[in-house]
């Protein structure tokens, strides 16, 4: 045990939310990875009944990180909706709105693993201005992201009228 | 998180373990209104007549993807720690399946979910970077993350599928009426 073991545990958890590799078959959960068989047309599709697109939830997705990472974690004001991380912004292609997303996780990231395992208790301000665990922070990182891929992946299923068991991989095991 | 899971002699073990609990269930006298991920808490606003509702002709629905989150606790507790011999689509847990009403489905996920748990809280910490016993050369760190992994992504499935059901498919009314539940 190192005074960062706890961090690094969560930050292989938080790596994992945007890409894995090395896992074979097992790396559906990862948002690169299910953004993978997203058609360009299907970004800004609505599903019957949908209300959210696949670019509102991933936007959703990096701002959370970039907004989180500087209030919670370094405490640098952000605002929810200042998406400009150094010069780099979302972008419209499926490219551009993917290094967006590498440089948010990675400025989230940054700020994490320079905790060290005493300071998971402290207390810290989210952004709604309650104060919880950074510990809880973190895994609010991991759940909402993990949660919205979760509905990336439906919307996508049902735009591309696939949407059952036999295609929640469709096609991606044959690129690895 | 620390404060309901904290082992002094399994720092490690422990925080996965309060990362597995919240996919279940979150205290919401201690995150306020911040536990919307969680299965249970996703599962309060669903309708009963939304449980078995497709959101578009042949797609899945909210039961299924419920019972695969549950079977999935099963399994891999069985191919982990147990005898490996539990077939991957199995429900039933000692001969009893999960019964059709939303309060026997969630009984069900209780005892899918305390299953894994009860394993993963038995580990100690140096044990998570050894091979555990699985066909691939996995850690039981990498298992355990999967299963944290999975069920919440699937809650986003499921959210999206009431959402798209209810006719409220809006940033506004992702924890619609559930905070009134409280």
């Amino acid at each position: 045990m190192t005074d960062r073991s706890a961090i690094n545990e969560l930050t292989i958890l938080f790596d994992h939310i945007l890409e894995e590799h090395g896992f074979g078959w097992d790396h559906w959960h990862s948002l690169l990875w299910n953004l993978h068989n997203v058609r360009p047309e299907d970004w800004d599709a609505l599903p019957v009944g949908g209300g959210r697109t696949i670019r509102e939830l991933v936007i959703h997705i990096g701002r959370g990180w970039a907004v989180y990472g500087d209030n919670g974690l370094t405490g640098k004001p952000r605002q929810w909706g200042d998406d400009d991380l150094d010069g780099i912004l979302p972008g419209t292609s499926p490219a551009e709105v993917e290094r967006w997303l590498r440089a948010a996780h990675a400025r989230y990231r940054e700020a994490l693993t320079k905790l060290s395992d005493h300071q998971l208790d402290d207390r810290a301000e989210a952004v709604w201005g309650e104060k919880f665990e950074i510990r809880r922070l973190i895994e609010l990182q991991i759940q909402t992201s993990f949660y919205h891929i979760g509905e990336i992946n439906h919307i996508r299923a049902l735009l591309q009228g696939n949407d059952d068991w036999d295609h929640q991989d469709m096609g991606r095991e044959d690129e690895q | 998180m620390s404060n309901e899971n904290h082992d002094i002699e399994n720092p490690l073990v422990s925080q996965l373990v309060g990362l597995l609990d919240h996919t279940l269930e979150e205290s919401p006298e201690q995150f306020g209104t911040q536990h919307w991920h969680s299965l249970l808490w996703n599962l309060h606003n669903v309708r009963p007549e939304d449980w078995d509702a497709q959101p578009a002709p042949e797609s899945r629905t909210i039961r299924d993807i419920v019972k695969h989150i549950g079977i999935v606790f099963l399994g891999y507790e069985n191919h982990v720690f147990g005898d490996g011999t539990r077939a991957w689509d199995d429900p039933a847990i000692d001969g009893v399946l999960p019964g059709d009403s939303p309060a026997e489905m969630i009984s069900w996920l209780r005892e899918t979910h305390a299953r894994f748990r009860n394993s993963i809280a038995r580990l100690t910490d140096s044990q998570l970077t050894e091979l555990c016993p699985w066909g691939d050369p996995w850690t039981y760190q990498r298992i355990i993350e999967v299963v944290i992994q999975h069920p919440v992504y699937h809650i986003g499935e499921i959210n999206y599928a009431r959402a798209i059901l209810q006719s409220n498919n809006d940033w506004a009314h992702m924890d619609l009426g559930r905070e009134s539940g409280e």
